[in-house]
């Protein structure tokens, strides 16, 4: 989902740069609230920092397709550290990618916030409270959460591709394009991620059940 | 013994896949997927940054950043999920790397 450097029409990629910045405020403020209230929070965020910089710098290979794409790591973010401050670890993952990872950009960097670390965290948020809401145990919702946030996340790229490169064509279907374009790719990933999610709930809540305190709808 | 066995039959079931597929993994997703559209409508990428990441290059901060997040990963989740025999005076840590040497 990393947008290359110069991909999208300057007035475009300026104006991604209002939403994203917005959230990265709430996450510093969501940051600093959590802090003071758990002493164990910081480790948590840096342990979430480190494994979406990683698993969003990741690529996989995907048998039988022939490219490459990544997990974003941001929906299991969301649901340990909460959605705001999520979108400042996506954020800060994807500035250290755009400077000297050659993966995204600077002018897209407003972007590309917006589709991993907003659209992914709160996507992935949203999906596990509902889910848990619904009755979901907690492994289920928690991949639903990993499976439906990676898919948000290259959903939200689409549309950001389909308004700065629609030319001639119109909009919804150069989205769809795109959006079924990566399909292929992402689902077999966005699956794994929803596994893997669901695997990292489901083993904190073994190991260290306090720690979810914390965490909405835990058990 | 039984989850291991398990986990290893996957990673060895996704190699084997990525193995036999012969593919040449060029590429990321969304550059496959805007490289079309980008033509269409006469964008390419650009370098803004003043600096180009390349080559032996690309491949050292890789490892580097890699490295770096993993000790910061490792390190958060000592503190957090710390192995109970990891404790001060428990008989383990007194041992330290010495453990089973004369």
């Amino acid at each position: 989902m990393h947008i290359p450097e110069g991909m999208l029409p300057a007035g475009q990629a300026a104006a991604w740069y209002a939403p994203a910045a917005a959230f990265v405020a709430g996450g510093i403020v969501q940051v600093k609230r959590r802090l003071a209230r758990a002493a164990e929070y910081k480790a948590m965020l840096g342990l979430m920092a480190a494994f979406v910089f990683v698993v969003s710098l990741m690529p996989v290979p995907v048998p039988g397709i022939g490219t490459v794409s990544h997990p974003c790591g941001t929906p299991l973010a969301a649901i340990l550290l909460g959605p705001f401050a999520a979108v400042l670890v996506g954020a800060v993952a994807l500035l250290m990618q755009a400077l000297f990872f050659a993966h995204g950009g600077i002018t897209t960097w407003g972007a590309n916030i917006l589709s991993m670390a907003v659209a992914g965290s709160f996507a992935g948020y949203g999906t596990y409270v509902l889910a848990r809401r619904l009755g979901l145990g907690l492994g289920a919702a928690a991949g639903l959460a990993g499976f439906l946030g990676d898919l948000a996340t290259y959903g939200v790229t689409s549309l950001q591709l389909a308004l700065g490169l629609h030319g001639d064509q119109s909009i919804p279907v150069v989205w769809a394009t795109a959006f079924v374009s990566f399909l292929p790719t992402q689902v077999p990933l966005a699956i794994a991620e929803g596994l893997f999610t669901a695997g990292v709930l489901v083993f904190i809540a073994r190991q260290r059940e306090d720690i979810l305190k914390g965490v909405e709808l835990a058990p | 013994m039984k989850r291991w066995l398990i986990v290893i039959v996957l990673v060895a079931a996704f190699i084997g896949g990525v193995l036999a597929t012969g593919s040449r993994w060029e590429g990321d997703v969304t550059e496959a997927a805007t490289e079309p559209l980008a033509q269409q409508t006469g964008m390419e990428e650009k370098q803004v940054l003043p600096w180009s990441v390349e080559g032996d290059l690309l491949l050292f901060v890789f490892l580097t950043g890699g490295a770096a997040a993993g000790f910061a990963f490792g390190y958060n989740w000592h503190k957090l999920f710390g192995s109970p025999g990891n404790k001060p005076g428990d008989e383990k840590r007194e041992q330290g790397l010495g453990r089973g040497v004369a």
